[in-house]
């Protein structure tokens, strides 16, 4: 990969990368600061890396494993329990446009690998197996901890909705 | 694929990085280029390359961020507009709405 | 209302010629208000500008296609503190440069605390241009589009409908996604 191959590389791709980390922590500051240094280390690497599928390969899985070890700093621990989880319902968002905001927020409050998996099936479209590969863990342990994490949002969602209800009837 | 599940996917999309993001990348690059360097005939053959070739690239960062900062006041300027527009458009409606009603009770 | 600080988005002064209005007149209306957005694009910024547009992005993509026409977008946005702090007569001198020929009213419309104008520009006989002017009680905006010569092309940018489509868009297949934002 030539200089201005890894310019085009960084103008194409910069959404992807920088989506998957701003999806991992919900900061934008956070993903900004990991998703350059995934880039940087692409430059360190840019003469083994051939551009195409294997360059998008390489950033995704660079990028999960930048995540995951920035996370697992005490620093940027966000990890909690289902019951700790923030109650957004306190928020009282006024339009459906803040459930976004409010799933985006409680992915980023996931367990790592459920957080992780569920990003990468439902942000980057990618099938279980090709998730298995990014993350080398086996396919069943994927379905594991997909089912595992949309439970948790499920459950917390749920509990938002209601209520989101009970307020609509009090009003 | 259930509501649920298009729900995550809508929340999880791509987004756009800051503005400047890649120049900020490439920019680092360049930096990186020079610190990691250990030969010294190397650093300087990088640190002219660089010289000759950052003049341009400067040059190209410069382009692009006014670009950027272009397109940002587009969209405001856009909105406004069509804010105001609309606002137009919504007060001629009511009074034609007015009229229409004054004409069925006279 | 919106509040809009400001920013200070003079990128590039364009000369009187380049425009079809001459927006520098406003400057002493701009010195009574305390909110201010003042932008200067012309035709190669909007270019330049409409480029880095997202296609397939809601309001951005309704963007692209407003500015498709455009040759010149100048606008002026004023807010004060109270009412009375401007003057029907603080716009005058900008009023007064729409008695030329060049100029046609298209529409008034005023109700109790507002006044809202909008004319179009013609050369030669062909419609190139629209002047928005809004006076209300405490904001009045300026608006100079330049190569337009439909006035709906400008009105779709900010619906809540391109958020919305935005939000409630059908889930594309794996493989369009990927091509589409990769």
């Amino acid at each position: 990969m030539t200089k201005n191959e890894f310019e085009s590389v960084v103008r194409d791709h910069q959404r992807m990368v920088y989506s998957i980390a701003c999806n991992f922590f919900h900061n934008d500051a956070i993903a900004e600061e990991v998703a350059q240094d995934v880039f940087l280390q692409l430059f360190e690497q840019h003469r083994t890396i051939q551009l195409g599928a294997h360059c998008v390969a390489w950033l995704r899985r660079s990028t999960v494993h930048r995540c995951i070890d920035a996370m697992r700093r005490s620093s940027f621990r966000q990890e909690m329990q289902v019951d700790c989880m923030p109650d957004i319902a306190s928020e009282v968002p006024e339009t459906d446009l803040l459930l976004q905001e409010g799933l985006r927020r409680l992915i980023a409050s996931l367990p790592e690998k459920p957080r992780t998996v569920l990003i990468l099936r439902y942000g980057e479209d990618m099938d279980v197996e090709e998730i298995g590969r990014t993350l080398q863990m086996p396919v069943r342990t994927v379905w594991s901890h997909l089912q595992r994490g949309t439970a948790m949002i499920r459950e917390k969602a749920t509990r938002y909705l209601k209520e989101k209800v009970l307020e609509g009837d009090r009003r | 694929m259930s509501q649920f599940e298009r729900d995550l996917r809508e929340a999880l999309r791509h987004r756009e990085p800051p503005s400047g993001f890649a120049d900020k990348v490439l920019a680092r690059s360049c930096e990186s280029v020079t610190r990691h360097t250990a030969r010294p005939w190397l650093a300087v053959a990088a640190a002219l390359v660089l010289v000759m070739g950052g003049g341009i690239f400067v040059q190209q960062q410069r382009q692009h961020a006014e670009d950027e900062k272009a397109k940002e006041q587009l969209m405001v300027a856009l909105r406004i507009t069509g804010s105001k527009l609309r606002n137009v458009q919504a007060r001629l409606s009511t009074i034609q709405q007015r009229a229409v009603e004054r004409q069925s009770n006279p | 209302m919106r509040k809009i600080m400001f920013v200070g988005l003079m990128l590039m002064a364009a000369t009187a010629s380049a425009q079809q209005i001459d927006m520098k007149i406003l400057d002493k209306l701009a010195e009574k208000a305390k909110g201010k957005t003042e932008i200067n694009l012309d035709s190669s910024m909007v270019k330049s500008a409409s480029d880095l547009l997202n296609q397939k992005k809601g309001d951005e993509a309704a963007a692209r296609k407003s500015a498709k026409d455009l040759t010149g977008l100048f606008l002026r946005n004023y807010e004060f503190e109270m009412e009375g702090a401007y003057k029907r007569e603080d716009l005058k001198p900008l009023l007064d440069q729409l008695n030329s020929p060049n100029w046609t009213p298209i529409l008034r419309n005023q109700e109790e605390k507002e006044q809202t104008e909008i004319w179009m520009h013609r050369t030669n006989g062909q419609a190139d241009g629209m002047l928005l002017v809004s006076m209300e009680s405490k904001e009045v905006t300026v608006i100079n589009a330049m190569g337009i010569t439909n006035i709906g092309d400008l009105s779709n940018v900010g619906q809540l409908g391109n958020l919305a489509g935005q939000a409630s868009k059908p889930p594309t297949k794996p493989e369009e996604k990927k091509a589409n934002d990769d």
